[in-house]
């Protein structure tokens, strides 16, 4: 009997194969998703009211905004890229004919596929409610500003919710083959946490460090969200995802198979 | 108050979570689950869009909102000069009774707000009523026309004006996510829950010189 194989698998095909085996195995978190989303927008409104006793009245108003799933969708993406990289889904790709390399870009795949639909879905999750909303409540008592958003601004919104699912799963990836490579995750923690604190510590007053800290405290936060051209940012998150991504595959690209 | 649908709705939606990602479901009911919602997001905001929308409440004039926050009340238009249409209030009732008695009960319970009486310049034996209120508004609607007037009666001598029964005025809206706020220029972050109510003030127009008696302390002047 040989133990050749009959044919050869070229390394797409293999990707392939185990993408959908990893769509199939996780099916639940789609729909988890989807329907954790819709729990979200249907446990609103928000509710803020003021009374006025002399007038004998109270007035309510009732926010319907999509911030919280959003917000919630970008946690979830990015903690469950962080499980994703747990020893009990790597070693189902050891079923497969499978390297590290194609193991991390099926799961990165499978991200991705996550990413897109959580932020398509994540736009759309408030407008099944808005619907009802306007089904169950008098006309009149609905604003009709952003009731409905422009298709073109709907796309916009929709794009950035992907784009920062991106970023949130790449997070997630990087902080979870971190946990895999234990020597790693020493070095970042004296690297990015001991060294600066150490540094501060010793000197507070050093202008390096105050000139550092104080650049990272101007530009850091604004630099995804004070963004205003969707095409910079999309640039800045798929760079951004990009590395880390492939910050998490050199991390584990060198594990054992078992480890 | 709270409709039964925002409580049933998510509760429906929490077992649907459950179900939909656990272990224990199949890969069929998870495929059918997954289909049936994301029909259901597609086909809402296909509706959504299809809707007529004309009797949905429009956004007030920034000059309206601006007002409302401002909070301040002046009323001397009405008290003063007599003018009913100012941008500053809103008569929201108006009320006009035969006095033919000697004397006037004002039986007056709606505290807090002021209260102007006045003498016309002639004796023609009526007495009016005048409520109006300052502009409001709630997540940027203008609600002043939807606040009731007191209630006002004259019978047996004795002029009662009340509150009105407790209402409630409820508004919805739909702020856009921070995506949205984020890209698009005209995104308004508002639709905000901001809610700003004005302040009433009555005014009772009384026959020249009627002798009155009142409940509550008041100031009368004559019209100028």
């Amino acid at each position: 009997m040989s133990l050749l194989p009959s044919h050869e698998y070229s390394a797409f095909h293999l990707l392939k194969a185990q993408w959908l085996y990893k769509m199939k195995a996780n099916f639940g978190v789609f729909a988890g998703i989807l329907s954790l989303q819709l729990l979200l927008s249907a446990s609103q409104p928000n509710r803020s009211s003021s009374s006025r006793s002399p007038l004998n009245m109270e007035a309510v108003v009732a926010s319907y905004g999509g911030d919280a799933v959003l917000v919630c969708t970008l946690l979830l993406v990015g903690v469950f890229s962080f499980l994703m990289t747990m020893k009990k889904f790597r070693y189902r790709d050891f079923t497969f004919v499978t390297t590290r390399l194609s193991s991390n870009l099926s799961t990165i795949g499978f991200l991705l596929t996550l990413c897109v639909f959580g932020g398509l879905s994540a736009s759309l999750s408030s407008m099944p409610v808005r619907l009802l909303a306007y089904f169950i409540k008098a006309p009149s008592s609905l604003s009709a500003s952003g009731f409905t958003v422009p298709p073109l601004d709907w796309l916009t919104g929709a794009a950035a919710a992907v784009l920062y699912c991106l970023l949130a799963s790449g997070v997630g990836f990087l902080i979870g083959s971190f946990f895999q490579n234990p020597p790693a995750l020493l070095l970042f923690f004296c690297l990015a946490v001991l060294l600066p604190a150490s540094v501060y510590w010793l000197s507070p007053d050093l202008s390096l460090f105050a000139a550092a800290s104080s650049f990272l405290d101007r530009h850091l936060p604004g630099f995804f969200s004070g963004e205003k051209s969707l095409w910079l940012f999309a640039a800045k998150t798929l760079a951004a995802s990009a590395i880390l991504y492939a910050g998490g595959i050199l991390l584990t690209g060198r594990l054992e198979v078992t480890r | 108050m709270t409709s039964p649908v925002w409580i049933l709705l998510p509760l429906c939606l929490f077992f649907l979570t459950t179900l939909l990602s656990s272990d224990f479901t199949s890969l069929r009911v998870k495929k059918w689950g997954c289909g049936a919602l994301c029909l259901l997001l597609s086909g809402s905001a296909v509706l959504l869009y299809a809707v007529p929308k004309d009797r949905l409440a429009e956004q007030a004039p920034l000059a309206v909102q601006a007002a409302s926050a401002s909070g301040e009340a002046d009323f001397s238009d009405l008290i003063d000069g007599g003018r009913e249409d100012s941008e500053k209030f809103y008569v929201n009732g108006k009320w006009e009774f035969s006095c033919t008695g000697e004397t006037l009960n004002l039986q007056i319970s709606v505290g807090g707000e002021p209260v102007y009486v006045r003498y016309k310049k002639a004796d023609d034996k009526k007495a009016e009523v005048i409520s109006c209120v300052t502009p409001s508004t709630a997540g940027g609607c203008d609600i002043t026309r939807q606040i009731r007037p007191p209630t006002a009666e004259l019978s047996g001598g004795a002029l009662r004006i009340a509150p009105p029964p407790f209402y409630t005025l409820e508004k919805e809206i739909f702020p856009y996510d921070f995506t949205l706020r984020q890209f698009c220029k005209n995104a308004r972050d508002g639709s905000s829950d901001s809610l700003f109510l004005g302040s009433g003030a009555l005014l009772i127009r009384l026959p020249r010189d009627l002798p009155i008696s009142s409940n509550l302390p008041v100031d009368i002047a004559y019209e100028k």
